[in-house]
């Protein structure tokens, strides 16, 4: 099974800002640790990412700086911000509200979280 | 034998000619493609398998261009802002002056009045601003790779506004030396037309190209400021205000652009 793409895209946001939130990191990163902690389940078109990117850093949720990888080649970082941390906890409120009453609707089976 | 550095530069020029993608999120993009080849070729793949996979999987320009075009302009940074500001500036003058041109309005009276009385007219601080506008269209040219539509239009926009100060310098001859300022505005369009030529180049020649016209624009500044010199007045007042409207002009049409162009917003990570 596997997210419908409406689910996927309303997650995007969270999801970066959670991963963000546990430390600096860039694009193919992101996508891979996604793909990690959702067992294979969660699989972004790995270009769409970084305009998701771009519009989290427009809104000033986060930010990004370039640096090097380890073979030396320039490698665009992002970290959150201020911003972030609190829109990070907003977003975690609604699904955790949407989770509970989801939750509430199809019985004590533990699903989320 | 593959060669990845060939291949990933193909991939680039692809990504380059479509004015969807700005240089830097080209480089975040090919930072990806290396990331994800690599990994792969640790796996155990074929370097060109691998290759054809990452890029199939990270998505042609027409398939991401979409999203990537859903990003604000201004996200795009303030160097693509000053760039359709310069294009919609220089539209409209040179719509303007082809304007007065077409029915048989064509003022240089403003030339004589300056070399008779020393007065700087508002048409002379619009010929300042103009030339102060080309700097804005050159940056257009070499920093951001247009698309073949947005390039034809910047070419149209120059090559009239061109013209148009062609005409007024013809049409003042009896002033000014006719040979001096076509020559002037000779050498800009040589510049113009090589910096076209050249604007999907890269590195050396894209910036052999830029000093052409950097050169270029730089005689016609020398020009007005000469002029600006002779008389001895000073128009700073009246040059903000030249510029601010035009740059007024420039933010509608690019409101305008962009509502025109951009859809709902809705990532589509899936």
């Amino acid at each position: 099974m596997s997210l419908s793409r409406e689910l996927t895209a309303a997650s995007a946001k969270p999801i970066v800002l959670g991963l963000l939130a546990q430390g600096d990191s860039y694009g193919y990163a992101i996508i891979q640790e996604v793909k990690r902690r959702s067992g294979g389940q969660i699989e972004w078109a790995e270009g769409a990412l970084y305009p998701v990117l771009y519009r989290l850093a427009e809104q000033g949720l986060i930010e990004s700086y370039w640096g090097k990888s380890e073979q030396g080649r320039r490698r665009k970082y992002y970290r959150i911000k201020p911003g972030g941390v609190k829109e990070l906890e907003q977003q975690r409120k609604q699904w955790s509200l949407a989770h509970d009453v989801l939750n509430g609707l199809w019985g004590p089976k533990p699903c989320l979280t | 034998m593959f060669d990845l550095d060939r291949a990933i530069a193909e991939w680039r020029t692809a990504f380059e000619r479509d004015a969807a993608f700005a240089r830097h999120e080209i480089d975040e993009l090919e930072a990806h493609l290396r990331d994800s080849v690599a990994e792969r070729i640790a796996a155990g793949e074929r370097l060109s398998e691998a290759f054809d996979a990452v890029r199939a999987s990270l998505g042609a320009p027409s398939v991401l261009r979409t999203d990537f075009q859903q990003v604000d302009v201004w996200s795009k940074g303030w160097i693509r802002y000053l760039r359709l500001v310069a294009i919609a500036g220089l539209g409209l003058y040179a719509a303007f002056i082809l304007a007065q041109v077409l029915v048989g309005r064509i003022d240089t009276e403003w030339i004589r009045e300056i070399w008779r009385t020393g007065v700087v007219s508002t048409s002379y601080v619009l010929r300042l601003a103009n030339a102060l506008v080309y700097i804005g269209a050159m940056y257009m040219l070499f920093k951001v790779r247009p698309t073949r539509q947005t390039r034809m239009l910047g070419s149209l926009s120059l090559m009239l506004s061109c013209a148009a100060m062609g005409i007024l310098a013809a049409s003042a001859a009896g002033i000014l030396p006719r040979v001096g300022l076509s020559g002037v505005n000779a050498l800009l369009i040589i510049g113009l037309v090589s910096g076209i030529s050249y604007t999907k180049q890269r590195s050396g020649v894209d910036r052999i190209a830029f000093i052409a016209c950097l050169v270029g624009f730089s005689f016609e500044l020398w020009r007005v400021w000469t002029l600006a010199g002779m008389t001895g007045r000073s128009a700073s007042a009246t040059v903000a205000m030249t510029l601010l409207s035009l740059s007024a002009s420039g933010v509608a049409g690019l409101a305008v652009w962009h509502r025109w162009h951009t859809a709902p917003l809705k990532h589509r990570l899936a």
